[in-house]
Protein backbone atom coordinates (compact mmCIF):
# COMPACT_ATOMS: atom_id res chain seq x y z
CA UNK A 1 0.00 0.00 0.00
CA UNK A 2 2.85 2.44 0.87
CA UNK A 3 3.98 2.00 -2.79
CA UNK A 4 0.74 3.08 -4.27
CA UNK A 5 0.10 5.84 -1.50
CA UNK A 6 3.64 7.47 -2.29
CA UNK A 7 2.89 6.94 -6.32
CA UNK A 8 -0.41 9.06 -6.41
CA UNK A 9 0.69 11.53 -3.59
CA UNK A 10 3.50 12.24 -5.76
CA UNK A 11 1.81 12.54 -9.32
CA UNK A 12 -0.99 14.43 -7.85
CA UNK A 13 0.60 16.87 -5.62
CA UNK A 14 2.62 18.23 -8.86
CA UNK A 15 -0.70 18.16 -10.11
CA UNK A 16 -2.34 20.25 -7.79
CA UNK A 17 0.94 22.33 -7.80
CA UNK A 18 1.29 22.89 -11.11
CA UNK A 19 -2.83 24.27 -11.45
CA UNK A 20 -2.09 26.53 -8.68
CA UNK A 21 1.23 27.90 -10.37
CA UNK A 22 -0.60 28.77 -13.83
CA UNK A 23 -3.32 30.76 -11.95
CA UNK A 24 -1.30 32.95 -10.27
CA UNK A 25 0.08 33.52 -13.77
CA UNK A 26 -1.90 35.35 -16.41
CA UNK A 27 -5.04 34.32 -17.37
CA UNK A 28 -5.37 31.98 -20.24
CA UNK A 29 -7.17 33.30 -22.90
CA UNK A 30 -5.32 32.91 -26.46
CA UNK A 31 -4.01 30.07 -28.20
CA UNK A 32 -0.47 32.10 -28.37
CA UNK A 33 -0.33 32.35 -24.56
CA UNK A 34 -1.45 28.62 -24.15
CA UNK A 35 1.06 27.46 -26.80
CA UNK A 36 4.45 29.01 -26.35
CA UNK A 37 3.90 31.26 -22.85
CA UNK A 38 3.79 34.28 -23.76
CA UNK A 39 7.15 34.48 -25.45
CA UNK A 40 8.76 35.53 -22.14
CA UNK A 41 10.45 32.75 -20.33
CA UNK A 42 14.01 33.64 -19.33
CA UNK A 43 16.84 31.38 -18.79
CA UNK A 44 15.63 29.79 -15.74
CA UNK A 45 11.94 28.78 -17.16
CA UNK A 46 13.87 27.74 -20.51
CA UNK A 47 16.17 25.76 -18.86
CA UNK A 48 13.69 23.35 -17.25
CA UNK A 49 11.59 22.90 -20.08
CA UNK A 50 15.06 22.02 -21.83
CA UNK A 51 16.03 19.66 -19.09
CA UNK A 52 13.11 18.31 -18.93
CA UNK A 53 13.48 16.85 -22.10
CA UNK A 54 16.35 15.22 -21.69
CA UNK A 55 15.19 13.19 -18.55
CA UNK A 56 12.12 11.46 -19.93
CA UNK A 57 11.27 8.09 -20.09
CA UNK A 58 13.16 6.84 -22.98
CA UNK A 59 16.02 8.76 -21.37
CA UNK A 60 15.86 6.92 -17.57
CA UNK A 61 14.27 3.50 -18.03
CA UNK A 62 15.00 3.07 -22.15
CA UNK A 63 18.71 3.68 -21.69
CA UNK A 64 19.04 1.96 -18.32
CA UNK A 65 17.44 -0.46 -20.35
CA UNK A 66 19.71 -0.57 -23.19
CA UNK A 67 22.97 -1.02 -21.17
CA UNK A 68 20.91 -3.65 -19.15
CA UNK A 69 20.31 -5.67 -22.57
CA UNK A 70 23.09 -4.37 -25.32
CA UNK A 71 25.94 -2.19 -23.34
CA UNK A 72 27.84 -0.14 -25.24
CA UNK A 73 24.84 1.16 -27.66
CA UNK A 74 23.42 3.01 -24.66
CA UNK A 75 26.29 5.16 -25.04
CA UNK A 76 23.86 6.85 -27.89
CA UNK A 77 22.52 9.20 -24.56
CA UNK A 78 25.96 10.28 -24.41
CA UNK A 79 26.52 11.16 -27.87
CA UNK A 80 23.27 12.40 -29.01
CA UNK A 81 22.71 15.16 -26.11
CA UNK A 82 25.76 17.25 -26.63
CA UNK A 83 25.58 17.45 -30.25
CA UNK A 84 22.10 18.50 -30.74
CA UNK A 85 23.26 21.52 -28.31
CA UNK A 86 26.00 22.27 -30.87
CA UNK A 87 22.93 22.19 -33.64
CA UNK A 88 20.91 23.92 -31.45
CA UNK A 89 23.21 26.78 -30.83
CA UNK A 90 23.35 27.08 -34.55
CA UNK A 91 19.85 26.75 -35.50
CA UNK A 92 17.80 27.95 -32.36
CA UNK A 93 18.15 31.58 -32.52
CA UNK A 94 17.58 31.80 -36.17
CA UNK A 95 14.00 29.96 -35.50
CA UNK A 96 13.17 32.27 -32.34
CA UNK A 97 14.27 35.27 -34.87
CA UNK A 98 11.72 34.11 -37.51
CA UNK A 99 9.08 33.30 -34.98
CA UNK A 100 9.28 37.16 -33.42
CA UNK A 101 9.37 38.89 -36.80
CA UNK A 102 6.39 36.73 -38.22
CA UNK A 103 4.41 36.05 -34.80
CA UNK A 104 4.58 32.30 -35.64
CA UNK A 105 2.93 29.93 -32.97
CA UNK A 106 3.84 26.72 -34.27
CA UNK A 107 6.10 24.96 -36.79
CA UNK A 108 4.23 24.74 -39.30
CA UNK A 109 3.64 28.37 -39.47
CA UNK A 110 7.17 28.26 -40.44
CA UNK A 111 7.33 26.76 -43.10
CA UNK A 112 4.16 28.75 -44.49
CA UNK A 113 5.77 31.64 -43.98
CA UNK A 114 9.66 31.07 -45.52
CA UNK A 115 7.86 28.61 -48.68
CA UNK A 116 4.79 31.08 -48.91
CA UNK A 117 2.58 27.84 -49.84
CA UNK A 118 -0.07 27.10 -47.12
CA UNK A 119 -0.63 24.16 -48.25
CA UNK A 120 2.76 22.87 -47.60
CA UNK A 121 1.97 23.97 -44.15
CA UNK A 122 -0.71 21.59 -44.15
CA UNK A 123 1.20 18.58 -44.64
CA UNK A 124 4.09 19.82 -42.41
CA UNK A 125 1.72 19.76 -39.48
CA UNK A 126 0.24 16.09 -40.56
CA UNK A 127 3.65 14.60 -40.58
CA UNK A 128 4.97 16.73 -37.13
CA UNK A 129 1.61 15.37 -35.37
CA UNK A 130 2.35 11.93 -37.20
CA UNK A 131 6.00 12.26 -35.22
CA UNK A 132 4.23 13.41 -31.60
CA UNK A 133 2.19 10.53 -31.45
CA UNK A 134 4.51 8.27 -31.60
CA UNK A 135 6.67 10.31 -29.07
CA UNK A 136 3.74 10.24 -26.97
CA UNK A 137 3.57 5.97 -27.44
CA UNK A 138 6.61 6.29 -25.90
CA UNK A 139 5.55 7.94 -22.72
CA UNK A 140 2.17 5.91 -22.49
CA UNK A 141 3.89 2.27 -23.16
CA UNK A 142 6.39 3.70 -19.92
CA UNK A 143 3.77 5.01 -17.44
CA UNK A 144 1.49 2.09 -17.88
CA UNK A 145 4.38 -0.30 -17.26
CA UNK A 146 5.03 1.67 -14.64
CA UNK A 147 1.38 1.08 -13.49
CA UNK A 148 1.08 -2.35 -14.02
CA UNK A 149 4.69 -3.58 -12.69
CA UNK A 150 4.16 -1.27 -9.19
CA UNK A 151 0.71 -1.36 -8.47
CA UNK A 152 -0.21 -5.08 -8.82
CA UNK A 153 -0.64 -6.72 -12.34
CA UNK A 154 -4.77 -6.86 -11.58
CA UNK A 155 -4.00 -3.57 -13.53
CA UNK A 156 -4.67 -4.73 -17.05
CA UNK A 157 -2.81 -3.29 -20.13
CA UNK A 158 -5.92 -1.52 -21.55
CA UNK A 159 -6.50 0.08 -18.38
CA UNK A 160 -3.60 1.09 -17.68
CA UNK A 161 -2.81 2.60 -21.05
CA UNK A 162 -6.11 4.63 -20.65
CA UNK A 163 -5.06 5.70 -17.35
CA UNK A 164 -1.47 7.24 -18.33
CA UNK A 165 -3.11 8.97 -21.53
CA UNK A 166 -6.48 10.33 -19.29
CA UNK A 167 -3.49 12.16 -16.59
CA UNK A 168 -1.93 13.47 -19.41
CA UNK A 169 -4.58 15.11 -21.23
CA UNK A 170 -5.66 16.12 -17.23
CA UNK A 171 -2.22 17.57 -16.68
CA UNK A 172 -2.21 20.08 -19.74
CA UNK A 173 -5.67 21.15 -19.85
CA UNK A 174 -5.76 23.91 -17.74
CA UNK A 175 -3.18 25.89 -18.70
CA UNK A 176 -0.67 24.56 -21.33
CA UNK A 177 2.68 25.46 -21.40
CA UNK A 178 2.88 26.77 -17.74
CA UNK A 179 2.04 24.29 -15.61
CA UNK A 180 4.15 22.16 -18.03
CA UNK A 181 7.07 23.98 -16.53
CA UNK A 182 6.08 24.19 -13.06
CA UNK A 183 5.73 20.26 -13.57
CA UNK A 184 8.99 20.23 -14.98
CA UNK A 185 11.00 21.46 -12.38
CA UNK A 186 9.53 19.08 -9.72
CA UNK A 187 10.03 16.19 -12.28
CA UNK A 188 13.91 17.31 -12.68
CA UNK A 189 14.19 18.11 -8.50
CA UNK A 190 12.57 13.92 -8.01
CA UNK A 191 14.79 12.54 -10.48
CA UNK A 192 17.46 13.71 -8.82
CA UNK A 193 16.79 12.77 -5.37
CA UNK A 194 15.61 9.37 -7.08
CA UNK A 195 19.02 8.98 -8.64
CA UNK A 196 21.25 10.22 -6.30
CA UNK A 197 19.38 7.47 -3.24
CA UNK A 198 19.69 4.73 -6.52
CA UNK A 199 23.53 5.38 -7.40
CA UNK A 200 24.39 5.44 -3.60
CA UNK A 201 22.84 2.07 -2.44
CA UNK A 202 23.05 -0.42 -6.27
CA UNK A 203 26.24 -1.33 -5.24
CA UNK A 204 25.90 -2.80 -2.09
CA UNK A 205 22.69 -4.46 -3.64
CA UNK A 206 24.57 -6.66 -6.24
CA UNK A 207 28.03 -6.99 -4.03
CA UNK A 208 30.01 -4.26 -5.58
CA UNK A 209 32.27 -2.49 -3.34
CA UNK A 210 31.62 1.15 -5.40
CA UNK A 211 29.89 2.62 -8.67
CA UNK A 212 33.02 2.16 -10.56
CA UNK A 213 33.46 -1.46 -9.47
CA UNK A 214 29.93 -2.02 -10.72
CA UNK A 215 31.58 -1.15 -13.73
CA UNK A 216 34.70 -3.06 -13.29
CA UNK A 217 32.91 -6.31 -12.39
CA UNK A 218 30.55 -5.98 -15.39
CA UNK A 219 32.57 -5.92 -17.65
CA UNK A 220 35.05 -9.06 -15.43
CA UNK A 221 31.44 -11.44 -16.39
CA UNK A 222 30.97 -10.04 -20.12
CA UNK A 223 33.83 -8.43 -21.42
CA UNK A 224 32.53 -7.61 -24.61
CA UNK A 225 29.48 -5.63 -23.09
CA UNK A 226 31.71 -1.85 -22.73
CA UNK A 227 32.42 -2.00 -26.73
CA UNK A 228 30.41 -1.63 -29.79
CA UNK A 229 28.68 -4.20 -30.80
CA UNK A 230 27.82 -4.95 -27.45
CA UNK A 231 26.06 -7.37 -25.50
CA UNK A 232 23.91 -9.07 -28.53
CA UNK A 233 25.77 -8.37 -31.99
CA UNK A 234 22.93 -9.90 -33.58
CA UNK A 235 21.23 -6.94 -32.76
CA UNK A 236 23.20 -4.63 -35.67
CA UNK A 237 24.19 -2.24 -32.76
CA UNK A 238 27.57 -1.24 -34.27
CA UNK A 239 29.63 1.67 -33.83
CA UNK A 240 28.28 2.69 -37.40
CA UNK A 241 24.89 2.61 -36.09
CA UNK A 242 25.88 4.75 -32.82
CA UNK A 243 27.38 7.42 -35.28
CA UNK A 244 24.30 7.94 -37.48
CA UNK A 245 21.93 7.57 -34.72
CA UNK A 246 23.28 10.29 -32.87
CA UNK A 247 23.39 12.16 -36.05
CA UNK A 248 19.74 11.55 -36.62
CA UNK A 249 19.17 12.22 -33.28
CA UNK A 250 20.82 15.64 -33.34
CA UNK A 251 19.75 16.57 -36.61
CA UNK A 252 16.16 15.76 -35.99
CA UNK A 253 16.06 17.09 -31.97
CA UNK A 254 14.80 20.57 -32.89
CA UNK A 255 12.60 19.96 -35.55
CA UNK A 256 10.23 17.59 -33.14
CA UNK A 257 7.67 20.07 -33.25
CA UNK A 258 7.21 20.52 -29.54
CA UNK A 259 10.89 21.62 -29.38
CA UNK A 260 10.97 23.68 -31.92
CA UNK A 261 8.13 25.88 -30.85
CA UNK A 262 10.32 26.19 -27.85
CA UNK A 263 12.13 28.30 -29.67
CA UNK A 264 9.58 30.92 -29.95
CA UNK A 265 8.83 31.67 -26.12
CA UNK A 266 12.25 32.39 -25.81
CA UNK A 267 12.98 36.30 -24.53
CA UNK A 268 16.24 36.59 -26.34
CA UNK A 269 18.96 35.22 -28.18
CA UNK A 270 21.22 35.08 -25.16
CA UNK A 271 19.11 32.93 -23.47
CA UNK A 272 19.05 30.69 -26.03
CA UNK A 273 22.79 30.52 -26.85
CA UNK A 274 23.88 30.29 -22.28
CA UNK A 275 21.23 27.01 -22.70
CA UNK A 276 23.04 25.22 -25.71
CA UNK A 277 26.44 25.83 -23.66
CA UNK A 278 25.19 23.85 -20.54
CA UNK A 279 23.12 21.62 -21.83
CA UNK A 280 25.80 18.67 -22.88
CA UNK A 281 26.53 18.46 -19.36
CA UNK A 282 23.27 17.18 -18.37
CA UNK A 283 23.96 14.31 -20.35
CA UNK A 284 26.91 13.58 -17.84
CA UNK A 285 24.18 11.77 -15.81
CA UNK A 286 23.69 9.15 -18.01
CA UNK A 287 27.03 7.93 -16.46
CA UNK A 288 24.70 6.65 -13.31
CA UNK A 289 21.89 5.64 -15.25
CA UNK A 290 23.64 3.24 -17.38
CA UNK A 291 25.43 2.12 -14.36
CA UNK A 292 21.85 1.36 -13.07
CA UNK A 293 21.60 -0.73 -16.25
CA UNK A 294 24.79 -2.22 -15.46
CA UNK A 295 23.62 -3.20 -11.80
CA UNK A 296 20.63 -4.44 -12.81
CA UNK A 297 22.44 -7.01 -15.28
CA UNK A 298 24.77 -8.14 -12.28
CA UNK A 299 21.74 -8.50 -10.01
CA UNK A 300 20.51 -11.31 -12.71
CA UNK A 301 17.52 -8.98 -13.01
CA UNK A 302 14.83 -11.04 -15.66
CA UNK A 303 11.97 -8.35 -16.40
CA UNK A 304 8.81 -10.29 -17.48
CA UNK A 305 8.70 -10.96 -20.68
CA UNK A 306 12.18 -9.90 -21.47
CA UNK A 307 11.33 -6.27 -21.44
CA UNK A 308 14.13 -4.31 -21.99
CA UNK A 309 11.92 -1.34 -20.29
CA UNK A 310 11.37 -2.77 -17.42
CA UNK A 311 14.63 -3.80 -16.21
CA UNK A 312 15.26 -0.93 -14.12
CA UNK A 313 12.21 -1.16 -12.59
CA UNK A 314 12.46 -4.49 -11.90
CA UNK A 315 15.86 -4.58 -10.29
CA UNK A 316 14.15 -1.64 -7.77
CA UNK A 317 11.30 -3.68 -7.14
CA UNK A 318 13.43 -6.76 -5.85
CA UNK A 319 15.57 -4.89 -3.84
CA UNK A 320 14.64 -1.54 -2.22
CA UNK A 321 11.74 -0.93 0.22
CA UNK A 322 8.38 -0.09 -0.52
CA UNK A 323 8.92 3.65 0.08
CA UNK A 324 11.72 3.50 -2.34
CA UNK A 325 9.84 2.49 -4.96
CA UNK A 326 6.82 4.47 -4.09
CA UNK A 327 9.20 7.60 -4.58
CA UNK A 328 10.95 5.67 -7.97
CA UNK A 329 7.20 4.65 -9.52
CA UNK A 330 5.89 8.47 -8.65
CA UNK A 331 8.65 10.29 -10.09
CA UNK A 332 8.91 7.93 -13.18
CA UNK A 333 5.37 8.81 -13.78
CA UNK A 334 6.13 12.24 -13.88
CA UNK A 335 8.65 11.74 -16.38
CA UNK A 336 5.89 10.09 -18.85
CA UNK A 337 3.55 12.86 -17.73
CA UNK A 338 5.06 16.10 -18.43
CA UNK A 339 6.69 15.74 -21.16
CA UNK A 340 3.56 13.34 -22.57
CA UNK A 341 1.58 16.73 -21.97
CA UNK A 342 3.99 19.14 -23.69
CA UNK A 343 3.82 16.77 -26.84
CA UNK A 344 -0.17 16.65 -26.84
CA UNK A 345 -0.33 20.04 -26.38
CA UNK A 346 1.95 20.76 -29.25
CA UNK A 347 0.26 18.22 -31.36
CA UNK A 348 -3.07 20.08 -30.29
CA UNK A 349 -2.21 23.86 -31.24
CA UNK A 350 -0.82 22.27 -34.48
CA UNK A 351 -3.91 20.54 -35.41
CA UNK A 352 -6.32 23.49 -34.66
CA UNK A 353 -3.90 26.42 -35.98
CA UNK A 354 -2.57 24.67 -39.18
CA UNK A 355 -4.99 21.79 -40.26
CA UNK A 356 -8.43 22.81 -39.16
CA UNK A 357 -8.37 26.51 -39.08
CA UNK A 358 -7.69 27.11 -42.65
CA UNK A 359 -10.85 24.90 -43.54
CA UNK A 360 -13.00 27.03 -41.02
CA UNK A 361 -11.43 30.82 -41.49
CA UNK A 362 -14.27 31.93 -39.57
CA UNK A 363 -12.62 30.09 -36.41
CA UNK A 364 -11.78 32.99 -33.77
CA UNK A 365 -9.42 32.59 -30.16
CA UNK A 366 -11.62 30.74 -28.86
CA UNK A 367 -12.69 28.60 -31.16
CA UNK A 368 -8.88 27.71 -32.16
CA UNK A 369 -8.61 26.59 -28.36
CA UNK A 370 -11.23 24.40 -28.46
CA UNK A 371 -10.12 22.48 -31.35
CA UNK A 372 -6.66 22.08 -30.35
CA UNK A 373 -8.19 20.46 -26.63
CA UNK A 374 -10.62 18.32 -28.34
CA UNK A 375 -8.00 16.93 -30.68
CA UNK A 376 -5.63 16.04 -28.47
CA UNK A 377 -7.65 14.16 -26.78
CA UNK A 378 -7.80 12.13 -30.61
CA UNK A 379 -4.09 11.85 -30.82
CA UNK A 380 -3.79 10.49 -27.08
CA UNK A 381 -6.50 7.64 -28.04
CA UNK A 382 -4.57 6.94 -31.28
CA UNK A 383 -1.17 6.84 -28.80
CA UNK A 384 -3.02 4.71 -26.84
CA UNK A 385 -4.05 2.06 -29.60
CA UNK A 386 -0.32 2.26 -30.92
CA UNK A 387 0.91 1.11 -27.04
CA UNK A 388 -1.55 -2.15 -27.21
CA UNK A 389 -0.02 -3.05 -30.57
CA UNK A 390 3.27 -2.85 -29.88
CA UNK A 391 5.96 -4.08 -27.50
CA UNK A 392 9.10 -2.69 -28.11
CA UNK A 393 11.89 -0.61 -26.25
CA UNK A 394 11.54 2.89 -25.44
CA UNK A 395 15.09 3.63 -27.44
CA UNK A 396 13.38 1.81 -30.30
CA UNK A 397 9.95 3.97 -30.29
CA UNK A 398 12.30 6.75 -29.71
CA UNK A 399 14.13 6.23 -32.61
CA UNK A 400 11.27 5.60 -35.17
CA UNK A 401 9.82 9.39 -33.50
CA UNK A 402 13.14 10.76 -34.78
CA UNK A 403 13.20 8.91 -37.88
CA UNK A 404 9.48 10.31 -38.54
CA UNK A 405 10.49 13.68 -37.36
CA UNK A 406 13.77 13.93 -39.69
CA UNK A 407 11.45 14.69 -42.75
CA UNK A 408 10.66 17.59 -41.95
CA UNK A 409 14.31 17.84 -41.22
CA UNK A 410 15.35 18.96 -44.82
CA UNK A 411 12.93 21.72 -44.88
CA UNK A 412 14.09 23.28 -42.47
CA UNK A 413 17.76 23.63 -42.57
CA UNK A 414 17.18 24.33 -46.09
CA UNK A 415 14.97 27.18 -45.02
CA UNK A 416 18.03 29.06 -43.66
CA UNK A 417 20.88 27.74 -45.94
CA UNK A 418 19.55 27.61 -49.13
CA UNK A 419 17.28 30.81 -51.04
CA UNK A 420 15.89 28.47 -53.58
CA UNK A 421 14.55 25.76 -51.69
CA UNK A 422 10.65 25.97 -52.88
CA UNK A 423 7.15 24.28 -51.55
CA UNK A 424 7.28 21.82 -54.18
CA UNK A 425 10.73 20.81 -53.68
CA UNK A 426 10.44 20.40 -49.66
CA UNK A 427 7.15 18.42 -50.98
CA UNK A 428 9.00 15.99 -52.97
CA UNK A 429 11.39 15.74 -50.25
CA UNK A 430 9.35 14.80 -47.79
CA UNK A 431 7.07 12.14 -50.11
CA UNK A 432 10.86 10.26 -51.26
CA UNK A 433 11.84 10.40 -47.33
CA UNK A 434 8.43 9.08 -46.37
CA UNK A 435 8.86 6.05 -48.94
CA UNK A 436 12.50 5.38 -48.18
CA UNK A 437 11.19 4.50 -44.31
CA UNK A 438 8.63 2.36 -45.40
CA UNK A 439 9.70 -1.39 -44.29
CA UNK A 440 10.00 -2.92 -47.46
CA UNK A 441 13.51 -1.00 -47.87
CA UNK A 442 14.49 -1.73 -45.04
CA UNK A 443 16.58 -5.13 -46.05
CA UNK A 444 17.71 -3.05 -49.30
CA UNK A 445 19.43 -0.53 -46.91
CA UNK A 446 20.85 -2.64 -44.55
CA UNK A 447 22.72 -4.11 -47.67
CA UNK A 448 23.75 -0.82 -49.40
CA UNK A 449 24.71 0.76 -45.87
CA UNK A 450 24.82 -1.98 -43.01
CA UNK A 451 24.34 -0.59 -39.91
CA UNK A 452 22.90 2.75 -40.58
CA UNK A 453 20.49 4.19 -38.52
CA UNK A 454 17.29 4.47 -41.27
CA UNK A 455 16.33 7.63 -40.21
CA UNK A 456 19.26 9.28 -41.42
CA UNK A 457 19.78 7.32 -44.59
CA UNK A 458 15.46 8.47 -45.16
CA UNK A 459 16.59 12.10 -44.24
CA UNK A 460 19.70 11.79 -46.65
CA UNK A 461 17.50 11.14 -49.61
CA UNK A 462 15.00 13.44 -48.49
CA UNK A 463 17.48 16.25 -49.20
CA UNK A 464 18.78 15.20 -52.06
CA UNK A 465 15.36 15.06 -53.71
CA UNK A 466 14.35 18.26 -52.42
CA UNK A 467 17.76 19.75 -53.83
CA UNK A 468 16.64 18.35 -56.78
CA UNK A 469 13.21 18.72 -57.56
CA UNK A 470 13.41 22.65 -55.92
CA UNK A 471 16.16 23.75 -58.75
CA UNK A 472 14.23 21.72 -61.66
CA UNK A 473 10.91 23.55 -60.58
CA UNK A 474 12.70 27.13 -59.97
CA UNK A 475 11.76 28.74 -63.23
CA UNK A 476 7.86 27.76 -62.82
CA UNK A 477 7.76 29.23 -58.94
CA UNK A 478 7.80 32.92 -57.42
CA UNK A 479 10.56 34.98 -56.65
CA UNK A 480 12.01 33.42 -53.04
CA UNK A 481 11.38 35.68 -49.68
CA UNK A 482 14.27 37.78 -49.08
CA UNK A 483 17.06 36.25 -47.00
CA UNK A 484 16.24 35.53 -43.31
CA UNK A 485 18.09 36.76 -40.71
CA UNK A 486 21.64 35.38 -40.05
CA UNK A 487 22.96 34.85 -36.23
CA UNK B 1 29.69 48.77 -43.57
CA UNK B 2 31.53 45.69 -42.69
CA UNK B 3 30.07 42.29 -41.67
CA UNK B 4 30.29 40.29 -38.31
CA UNK B 5 32.79 37.79 -38.15
CA UNK B 6 31.62 34.46 -37.64
CA UNK B 7 34.35 32.44 -38.94
CA UNK B 8 35.13 30.93 -35.76
CA UNK B 9 31.87 29.38 -35.85
CA UNK B 10 33.45 26.32 -37.86
CA UNK B 11 34.63 24.99 -34.05
CA UNK B 12 31.70 23.81 -33.87
CA UNK B 13 32.42 21.04 -36.22
CA UNK B 14 34.98 19.84 -33.79
CA UNK B 15 32.43 17.88 -31.05
CA UNK B 16 31.44 16.03 -33.94
CA UNK B 17 35.00 15.02 -35.20
CA UNK B 18 35.32 13.97 -30.94
CA UNK B 19 32.09 12.03 -30.33
CA UNK B 20 31.14 10.40 -34.13
CA UNK B 21 34.49 10.14 -35.64
CA UNK B 22 36.38 9.38 -32.94
CA UNK B 23 34.00 6.40 -31.98
CA UNK B 24 35.11 3.69 -34.40
CA UNK B 25 38.93 4.84 -33.83
CA UNK B 26 38.61 4.28 -30.13
CA UNK B 27 36.18 1.38 -30.15
CA UNK B 28 38.90 -1.48 -29.32
CA UNK B 29 41.30 0.42 -26.73
CA UNK B 30 41.36 -2.20 -23.82
CA UNK B 31 42.74 0.42 -21.54
CA UNK B 32 40.05 0.90 -18.46
CA UNK B 33 40.00 4.83 -16.99
CA UNK B 34 38.96 4.08 -13.65
CA UNK B 35 37.49 1.00 -13.87
CA UNK B 36 35.62 2.93 -16.47
CA UNK B 37 35.56 1.00 -20.67
CA UNK B 38 37.46 3.64 -22.72
CA UNK B 39 34.64 4.09 -24.98
CA UNK B 40 32.16 5.14 -23.01
CA UNK B 41 35.18 7.11 -21.41
CA UNK B 42 36.03 9.03 -24.47
CA UNK B 43 31.87 10.14 -25.12
CA UNK B 44 31.86 10.96 -21.49
CA UNK B 45 35.30 13.30 -21.96
CA UNK B 46 33.37 14.18 -25.34
CA UNK B 47 30.73 15.96 -23.52
CA UNK B 48 32.96 18.26 -21.40
CA UNK B 49 34.92 19.14 -24.90
CA UNK B 50 31.99 20.21 -26.81
CA UNK B 51 30.10 21.93 -23.62
CA UNK B 52 33.97 24.17 -23.37
CA UNK B 53 33.65 24.47 -27.60
CA UNK B 54 30.38 25.68 -27.40
CA UNK B 55 30.91 28.45 -24.50
CA UNK B 56 33.96 29.46 -26.09
CA UNK B 57 32.24 29.98 -29.58
CA UNK B 58 29.38 31.55 -27.58
CA UNK B 59 31.86 33.98 -25.95
CA UNK B 60 33.57 34.54 -29.40
CA UNK B 61 30.43 35.65 -30.95
CA UNK B 62 29.21 38.17 -27.74
CA UNK B 63 33.08 39.83 -29.00
CA UNK B 64 32.06 39.85 -32.45
CA UNK B 65 28.56 41.08 -31.86
CA UNK B 66 29.88 43.82 -29.53
CA UNK B 67 32.51 44.92 -32.05
CA UNK B 68 29.93 45.48 -34.72
CA UNK B 69 27.69 47.58 -33.00
CA UNK B 70 30.21 49.60 -31.37
CA UNK B 71 31.26 50.16 -35.62
CA UNK B 72 27.75 51.25 -35.97
CA UNK B 73 27.62 53.93 -33.45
Amino acid sequence: MTVQILTLAIVLGTVVGALLYSQRQARVASMTEWAVGGRRFGILIFWFLNAGEIYTTFAVLGISGYAWAYGAPAYLALTSVSLSAVIGYWLMPRIWDEGRKHNLVTQADFFQERYRAKWLSVVVAAAGILALIVYVQIQITALSLILRLTLGTQVSPIASAVVAAVAMIAFVFIAGLRSAAFAAGVKDILMLVVVVLLCATAASKVGASSMLDIYARVQDMHPTIGSFPGLQPEAGLTSTWLMTAALNVALGNWILPHLFQLCYSAQDRRTIRRNAVLQPLYSLSYFFIIMLGFAALLAGVDPPGGDTNAALLTFVTMNYPAWAIGLFAGTACLLALVPGSVLLLTAGSLFSRNIFKPLVPTLGERGELLASRLSLLVFAAIAVWLTLGANRSLVDIGLSAYAAVGMLAPGVYFAFLWKRANAIGIFAGIVAGYVALLPQFAPMWAELLPGFETGLVAMAINAMIAALVSVLVSPVTPAPRQAMSTT
Amino acid sequence: MTARDYRHRWLLLLPFLWQVGGAPLVNDIAWRPLSLPFPMVWQLVGIIFTTTVIAVVFRLDERAEKAYDEKLD
